[in-house]
């Protein structure tokens, strides 16, 4: 890492959902190691504490993306980093509704109203502002039995570009990744069977999976100064899946 | 055989008029849902009611026989910056946007699964799918319509082994009698300088769901005018 990659954040409060694992973490060990200070998001109290083990300046709060605390928290971020998300795997014809509703709770509603209180604080005080969704390449594409997380990442990946242009005249950039395979907890039942993960590795062009690491550095690139003229993108972090 | 049935919901006006009107000059039967009354309207109901999806697909059936096609056309605009719009609004549009749509594909594919019957099912989208709008602002509408898009890829790739298509339309601005025909508008359309009418839309409806769109899935057609070329 440069010198100057190292202090991209350096003096920015940053705010990242789901934290405790997998990509959230990833980008709010990052955050950290470029110098920001980082509260991190997250159902999982002990998840949330590894992540940040060892990180000094950075606190978290373990709450549900979806509750009052959390909203209380993204007011004083200059950045924020939209990461929890749920996958819910139901045959379309069998897909419970409760299944459904708790997907669009936690993968679009929750995103839409962190990002009206972050918008509305920095409208208010007149500064600056970067938010990243994670998006999927789900947003572009669909896999069987995804069908409420395909829909969620679509209309997150709409947000992004909505409220990018809405928000674009207050100076608040807003963009998105769309991970394709990534090593993280959501897919590991999947990546654990050798036919499953053999399959979908046919399907990427590079031929492996991402780390998380790999979509935290996506992710931070959009959420620094270095992408000052990026705003309503999605980046596709995905081996080149949506080439096929 | 008896004429096709369509379940179009949100016919009491604009669009989903349209829709209905054009598939009925198709010789199809338009079983028309929506919550208020009208000339193309054979139930009345609210749509974002849970129990909503599996009455209007039992009425149908009672009344029409059978039901051979399904256009969620229904939908909820409520403007609104996003920085302040509120949660209630939004729950609205994601029910009736998005929830709607999922629970009465789903009550009608299972439908045709159990009957063995093919069938297809158009969303009615909008250039928000792929574009934002900022005046007047609506970024949530916006985003239930990119998960409308992101719904009907879902469904056409899980219900194409059974012979149902899913496909969706993304009007543009339509004269629907709500939208003013703004000068700035009509500079805005490359075809025509004119706003659309619900019939453009109706037109497009009625091929999708005829056989000449037999081999189409999962796809989008915008009817816009050319909008979103600019």
């Amino acid at each position: 890492m440069t010198p100057t990659a190292m202090t991209r954040f350096a003096g920015q409060r940053a705010l990242v959902t789901g934290a405790a694992s997998g990509i959230g973490r990833a980008v709010a060990r990052r955050l950290a190691a470029e110098g920001a200070s980082v509260v991190g998001l997250d159902l999982s109290r002990d998840g949330l504490e590894e992540t940040f083990d060892s990180i000094v300046g950075a606190h978290h709060i373990a709450v549900d993306v979806r509750s009052e605390e959390a909203i209380a928290a993204v007011a004083n971020s200059d950045v924020l980093v939209n990461a929890a998300g749920i996958l819910l795997r139901h045959e379309l014809l069998e897909h419970p509704l409760d299944g459904w509703q708790q997907t669009l709770d936690v993968n679009l509603k929750a995103p839409l109203r962190l990002s009206r209180e972050f918008a509305r604080a920095h409208i208010e005080a007149g500064t600056p502002g970067a938010i990243v969704n994670v998006c999927s390449i789900e947003s572009f594409t669909a896999l069987p039995g995804h069908a409420a997380y395909t829909a969620s990442k679509s209309a997150l990946l709409m947000l992004t570009r909505a409220t990018a242009l809405e928000l674009a005249p207050h100076g608040i950039r807003v963009n998105a990744v769309a991970p394709g395979v990534t090593k993280t907890g959501m897919n590991a039942a999947v990546r654990a069977d050798p036919e499953q993960a053999a399959a979908l590795n046919e399907a990427i062009p590079l031929k492996r999976f991402a780390t998380a690491e790999e979509q935290a550095a996506g992710i931070c690139f959009l959420a620094s100064p270095e992408a000052s003229y990026i705003t309503g993108a999605t980046l596709p972090i995905d081996g080149g899946w949506l080439t096929r | 055989m008896s004429a096709p049935v369509a379940i179009v919901t949100g016919t009491s006006r604009g669009i989903g008029q349209g829709i209905a009107a054009r598939l009925t000059a198709a010789g199809t039967r338009v079983f028309g849902v929506s919550r208020t009354q009208g000339e193309a309207v054979q139930l009345q109901c609210d749509l974002a009611k849970p129990d909503a999806p599996r009455q209007v697909l039992a009425d149908a059936l009672e009344v029409c026989g059978r039901v051979d096609a399904l256009v969620n056309n229904a939908g909820l605009l409520l403007e609104g910056n996003c920085w302040e719009q509120q949660e209630e609004d939004v729950d609205a549009m994601v029910a009736l946007n998005l929830t709607t749509p999922f629970l009465l594909s789903q009550a009608v594919a299972a439908h045709w699964v159990k009957e063995g019957q093919a069938g297809t099912i158009v969303n009615v989208c909008s250039i928000e799918s792929q574009v934002g709008w900022s005046d007047p602002p609506q970024a949530a509408y916006a985003a239930t319509k990119g998960g409308l898009l992101g719904l009907t890829r879902a469904q056409a790739l899980e219900l194409a082994p059974h012979g149902i298509r899913v496909v969706a339309v993304g009007p543009g601005p339509i004269a629907t009698g709500m939208t003013p025909d703004t000068p700035e508008l009509e500079k805005a359309i490359p075809l025509g300088g004119r706003p659309g009418t619900p019939e453009d839309v109706g037109d497009v409806v009625a091929f999708l769901l005829s056989e000449a769109a037999r081999y189409v899935t999962g796809e989008i057609v915008y009817v816009d005018g050319g909008y979103l070329l600019r």
